[in-house]
């Protein structure tokens, strides 16, 4: 090949590629993210709108929504829509990004809007209601007498509550009996007839008088009107001899008093909520989030306890015996839970709706996933004629996600064999799995067992006396393996 | 002066007795295992209840979820939930879930779609007592039937738990149901992928 030849060749190659080039596409750039409320406005949750306007780039738009709230930053939404309405599970003050891809590489960001405060769904101001405590302990309680304590507390803390009088009518009015969960229909004619905003449910899990006396509490703040959501849950499990000290000097003997402090821990631990100061679990958005690897959520309020004290995993000994987690699924996605009673092979009475109970308060700390109000779910279950007899089929998970229905994207469900703590020592063992609603399969499955007493060898360090403990040190563990990247 | 010389012998083989009475090699259960199966085609698999045997009415229901719960955990094999199992024997019609015919199982296949169903028997579950000491014992076997002819394609059994020479000599209750429960699936698991 000569020279000339050479030097044609090479032409040719350059005009070649000079073909393939088109003009060179206009700079991306996002001309306003629009966010429904203006800065400072009370919002209810689920209320909030926005939409990104961009100008220039090459081929269509990727938007990506990103919130911040506590210097946490999160990706709400990704994809070709570029508006859509944002859910705060949790309240508190959030600031709002846009970022905008296009086809050729480039990326335009709106900055971090001003900040916007998503007040709690239930305020201090509110009307409240008391509904009667329900008894799931097995056994015979007080439960005029917890009620009125709690009535009394609640006032004491400045609640305005609704009058007994009125809420009997209602109840007799609308034949309610079930005290343990609230549907629309009932938390819209509670309003409108008494003007309540939220209702109180009490759960009795566990009562012993004798020594050592046992007191276990689940109580949740359902909001009133067009929609039951639960605003705010926490339990408590307190044990006589929780921490008898030297010479049994730290011993609670009297059941009332260990009452007492139940209902003190339970009530502070709605004031952090009423504050906006409650801990939640949020999925921070990291640069490695970004290349598709999963991130551990972090804590936020981290200061905060719950009445609970089960925010982080304590113990080795009460991890999952066995844990799946499917490959595909993405623990920080936003998603609706619904939690289907717990099937009770073999264990103690309301064994399934105790740990179900504890699987809606553990899932409802994180600030990506609504959490359907128990008495939503059982209602759905009643007027579908759902009976589980092993859980439930693809056929009532296809019912329960249903957008008609109750739109649930996960559905969480589990078998209790062993659900001891009323006297002696503590044994838990139970499985619970979740099924992806849309995609018909089972997306994490963990079973956990174990006795309070395992592991523990010196002056009872580390015991567990309750199956209230021991099954939220347990389900806390099974999440974080869930978290886990 | 003769037994001086005899004893430490005699010791010497009691020593060894009861090191060779520990090491005592336990017969392992033959597995069965269809050689032309191909067992990377089975994607998903059906656990359809177990047959219990033995005296606690719930053990197979207990030993089933453990079962499922640890196969799922394999990540090999996607394991149906156990109410979408219950709604295909009552769809299908078995009758016997726990000894399904051949035909039973092909009809499973169209309606749950899986490629595998898993029957199991549970022999034993509980507490076996000699003298004054006891200990728990859980026996299980399992079978995998392909869901295209409804044939029997693997099997195998293990038996786990029991009075050892420590639980004799110090008189321990033995190892927890649950802990025992573990030690006979990862058996089968083993047996099942190797």
């Amino acid at each position: 090949m000569n020279s000339s030849t050479k030097l044609l060749a090479t032409l040719l190659l350059l005009l070649g590629g000079c073909v393939a080039m088109g003009p060179a596409p206009e700079p991306l750039r996002v001309e306003s993210l629009r966010i429904s409320a203006p800065p400072g406005l009370r919002e209810k949750i689920g209320e909030m709108t926005w939409s990104v306007v961009a100008g220039g780039g090459d081929g269509e738009l990727v938007c990506e929504l990103y919130s911040r709230k506590a210097q946490v930053e999160s990706l709400e939404y990704s994809g070709t829509l570029c508006s859509g309405h944002w859910h705060g599970n949790k309240p508190g003050h959030y600031a709002f990004k846009a970022i905008v891809r296009d086809r050729s590489g480039q990326v335009a960001d709106s900055g971090w809007s001003p900040e916007y405060r998503v007040a709690p769904l239930v305020g201090r101001e509110a009307l409240y209601a008391v509904l009667p405590v329900e008894n799931l302990s097995d056994s015979q309680a007080p439960l005029t007498e917890i009620r009125q304590g709690l009535r009394d507390d609640l006032s004491a803390r400045g609640l305005k509550l609704l009058a007994d009088t009125e809420l009997q009518a209602f109840m007799n009015r609308h034949r309610l009996r079930h005290v343990g969960g609230m549907t629309h229909e009932l938390a819209q004619k509670l309003q409108d007839e008494t003007g309540v905003d939220g209702v109180f449910l009490t759960t009795l899990e566990s009562w012993r008088e004798v020594p050592s006396p046992r007191v276990s509490l689940i109580m949740r703040l359902v909001s009133a009107g067009e929609r039951a959501e639960i605003a705010w849950i926490d339990s408590v499990g307190l044990s006589g001899d929780d921490a008898p000290g030297l010479l049994g000097l730290g011993l609670v003997k009297d059941p009332r008093s260990l009452l007492a402090r139940a209902t003190n821990r339970l009530l502070d631990s709605l004031e952090i909520y009423l504050a906006e100061e409650e801990p939640e679990f949020r999925y921070p958005t990291t640069d490695s989030a970004a290349q598709g690897r999963l991130t551990k959520a972090k804590l936020l309020h981290a200061g905060r306890q719950t009445a609970d004290d089960a925010l982080a995993a304590k113990s080795r000994r009460h991890r999952p015996k066995s844990f799946y987690r499917a490959s595909a699924f993405i623990p920080s996605a936003r998603r609706t839970v619904a939690v289907v009673p717990f099937l009770n092979v073999n264990a103690r009475k309301h064994a399934g709706e105790l740990v179900a109970l504890h699987a809606v308060k553990h899932l409802h700390r994180y600030a990506n996933l609504r959490v359907i109000e128990p008495g939503m779910v059982r209602d759905t279950l009643l007027s579908y004629r759902m009976i589980m007899q092993s859980g439930p089929s693809l056929a009532a998970a296809d019912v329960l996600a249903s957008e008609s229905i109750l739109a649930a994207d996960l559905i969480v469900s589990g078998k209790v064999f062993d659900y001891q703590g009323e006297v002696g020592r503590s044994q838990v063992d139970f499985s619970w799995q979740a099924i992806d609603g849309s995609h018909r399969e089972v997306v994490w499955s963990s079973r956990s067992y174990g006795a309070g007493d395992d592991g523990v060898y010196f002056f009872d360090l580390g015991r567990v006396p309750s199956a209230h403990g021991l099954v939220d040190s347990m389900m806390r563990s099974a999440l974080v393996r869930i978290e886990d990247p | 002066m003769k037994w001086k010389n005899t004893f430490p012998g005699i010791v010497l083989t009691c020593f060894l007795l009861i090191f060779l009475a520990n090491c005592a090699w336990s017969p392992r259960h033959p597995d069965y295992t269809n050689e032309s199966m191909d067992f990377g085609a089975v994607r998903s698999v059906a656990v359809l209840p177990f047959l219990n045997l033995s005296p606690d009415d719930q053990a197979g229901e207990r030993v089933r979820d453990a079962f499922m719960g640890m196969l799922l955990a394999t990540e090999a094999i996607y394991v149906l939930p156990p109410g979408e199992v219950e709604r295909g024997i009552s769809r299908v019609g078995i009758r016997i879930p726990q000894t399904p015919t051949m035909e039973e199982v092909t009809k499973l296949k169209g309606v749950l779609e899986v490629d595998a169903v898993i029957t199991g028997v549970l022999r034993e579950y509980g507490v076996v007592r000699s003298g004054s000491a006891e200990a728990n014992l859980v026996s299980l076997s399992l079978q995998m039937l392909e869901t295209q002819t409804g044939s029997t394609v693997w099997a195998a059994s293990s038996t786990r738990g029991g009075i050892s020479l420590t639980d004799r000599l110090l008189g321990s209750g033995g190892r927890p149901m649950n802990d025992v429960t573990i030690q006979v699936i990862d058996d089968l698991l083993d047996e099942l992928f190797n």
